[in-house]
């Protein structure tokens, strides 16, 4: 018994300090999860445990890429879902294989990364150009929300008592007026998703409505207004109305009605 | 004890929420964290126990969990008034300036490993006090190369760290299955260990091709997991806090759903009061 101990002893490694042993753990983490994320069993054979063959490392690799171009497909459906794009799978086979998520990165920056590697390798259309604009402008609204919960959330109790107040601004009681404050501005270049006699370039707003992004396109003039609203709200109505001169009386209130209806303004 | 009886929940089983033998949820973490959402994802129904179960956190890292993740996280767990937080024993990514893999692979069963998800789960458990922290045992395909069985590695492990067992019933009996090993005398070995329990319950399926069992969360439970399932229960008395079923793909009907969840809440009521056997 003794010696069989004494065997043993002799053939192992001489003990490591905990340090260099974690260093040691650790260049084999490395080592096995990059090959891993680059489909390289070979290189993961060397630290394979002695029960298993290298089928159970492929079936393993296999099973992580095929998920990773799920994710992509799933969170992705704008582009993913688009005509213009009816070879979407095959391009996000070739970007995952071009590139891995970097570490501590989640499906949300995979996907930006993605759309920037569209850009960058593909030669676009002015379509898919405003497919990849639109799918960004969501993940934008998206990120907004998630930094601005607590406006998101009380913003979006406020508007469905907008329709309410509505009358009293016709009164002319001087309300506070709140901007929804999950927006995002993107211009649409091509005619793809302009009705008939639309011309492009289009300013589109995105922003959060519940649970979705909805978008609503506007004039110049409009998108003006809506920015100078941007830059001081919530503030009285009146405050607005001054320096939307551009816009009369009636006209503003009739654009109010419409910002309403589409949930993008408030009062208070 | 009767532990609490639930779901991992999804859009498909929401229903189920109401069942008058259901009063535990499990929510993925992903699931809950989503953007745009005014409400909790648990919102209305009343829940004793709901578990945010995580993904992403890779214990068996050289680096610490992201502290981002970690902040969603107790937000979410926060937002849906949890009891506790789970994610997996494994790694996703390398470390720090590396790269993910996307799902988890097992830790070498080794001491350096040991000690970094040691000091990971010790760094996990301090961020999210109060919610208690729980790491599943997973399925795997493959095992990098150890110097200690699986249940020494655990018993270890909760003896330093004190985190809970998230044992997953279908994965030890397809790691059992898969590799030789019987499941009973590995949850037999583990369980007088861990300081608190939760379970998981799901379905998966035999590939004769591969000679593997699969685990997908995609088919009904098959009866050597019920039958580890009441083993453990046992084993596990006045210690399991909460069990879960769950399903993510190949959706059943309603009458599916409910008999899978009336079977878990009947053994664990046979357990509880005694009537059940272990027959091993
Ligand atoms: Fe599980």
């Amino acid at each position: 018994m003794a010696s069989t101990e004494k065997q043993t002893d002799s053939t192992s490694p001489p003990e490591l300090s905990p340090e260099a042993a974690e260093l040691q753990y650790r260049d084999m983490i490395q080592k096995v999860a990059r090959a891993i994320a680059g489909n390289r069993t070979e290189d993961v054979l060397p630290y394979l445990g002695k029960k298993y063959e290298a089928k159970h490392v492929e079936m393993f690799i296999d099973g992580n890429f095929d998920k990773r171009i799920d994710v992509l497909i799933r969170l992705m459906p704008f582009v993913s879902e688009d005509e213009d794009f009816p070879n979407f799978e095959e391009l996000a086979v070739e970007f995952a294989d071009s590139q891995p998520v970097a570490a501590y990165e989640g499906s949300s920056e995979e996907c930006d990364a993605m759309l920037k590697w569209l850009e960058e390798t593909q030669d676009l259309t002015p379509e898919q150009e405003d497919t990849i604009s639109c799918q960004r402008a969501r993940y934008e609204v998206e990120r907004l929300a998630r930094e601005n919960r607590g406006a998101h959330v009380r913003f979006q109790e406020l508007v469905t008592i907008a329709p309410t107040l509505m009358p009293q601004l016709d009164r002319g009681d001087d309300l506070t007026v709140h901007l929804n404050p999950i927006t995002s501005w993107s211009c649409l270049k091509s005619q793809k998703f302009l009705d008939e006699g639309e011309q492009p370039p289009v300013s589109v707003l995105y922003y959060a409505d519940e649970e979705e992004v909805r978008t609503a396109m506007f004039e110049p003039e409009g998108q003006m207004i809506l920015e100078r609203l941007a830059n001081i709200q919530p503030c009285p109505f009146s405050t607005w109305r001054t320096i939307s001169d551009d816009a009369d009386a009636a006209q503003l209130r009739e654009f109010v009605k419409g910002l309403v209806s589409l949930r993008l303004i408030a009062f208070s | 004890m009767m532990p609490a009886i639930g779901y991992a929940v999804r859009r498909e089983n929401r229903f189920i929420l109401s069942d008058p033998k259901l009063n535990a949820a499990e929510i993925t973490f992903e699931h809950a964290d989503l953007p745009l959402w005014t409400k909790s994802f648990i919102s209305g129904d009343d829940i004793d126990y709901v578990a945010i179960h995580a993904l992403k956190l890779s214990v068996g890292s050289p680096d610490p969990p992201g502290k981002a993740y970690l902040d969603a996280l107790k937000a979410v767990a926060i937002e849906n008034n949890a009891t506790a937080i789970s994610d997996h024993l494994g790694f996703t990514r390398d470390g720090e300036g590396g790269i993910e893999m996307g799902h988890f692979a097992p830790v070498p069963l080794t001491q350096p490993a040991l000690d970094v998800v040691c000091r990971n789960l010790d760094f996990v458990q301090k961020y999210v006090d109060p919610f208690p922290f729980y790491i599943e045992t997973i399925a795997y395909l493959f095992q990098l190369e150890g110097t200690m069985s699986e249940p020494e590695f655990l018993k270890k492990m909760f003896q330093r760290t004190g985190v809970g067992w998230l044992l997953d019933i279908t994965n030890v009996y397809a790691n059992g299955r898969n590799f030789g090993f019987d499941p009973k005398e590995f949850v037999e070995e583990v369980m007088p260990y861990a300081p608190r329990v939760q379970m998981h319950l799901a379905g998966g399926f035999f590939d004769e091709e591969q000679g593997l069992y699969f685990d997908t969360h995609s088919q009904p439970i098959p009866d050597d997991v019920w039958d580890l399932y009441e083993y453990s229960l046992k084993l596990g008395q006045g210690k399991v806090d909460a069990v879960f079923i769950e399903r993510d793909a190949e959706f059943p009907g309603e009458e599916e759903w409910r008999r899978e969840l009336h079977k878990m809440y009947d053994l664990a009521e046979g357990t509880s009061s005694g009537q059940a056997t272990v027959n091993s």
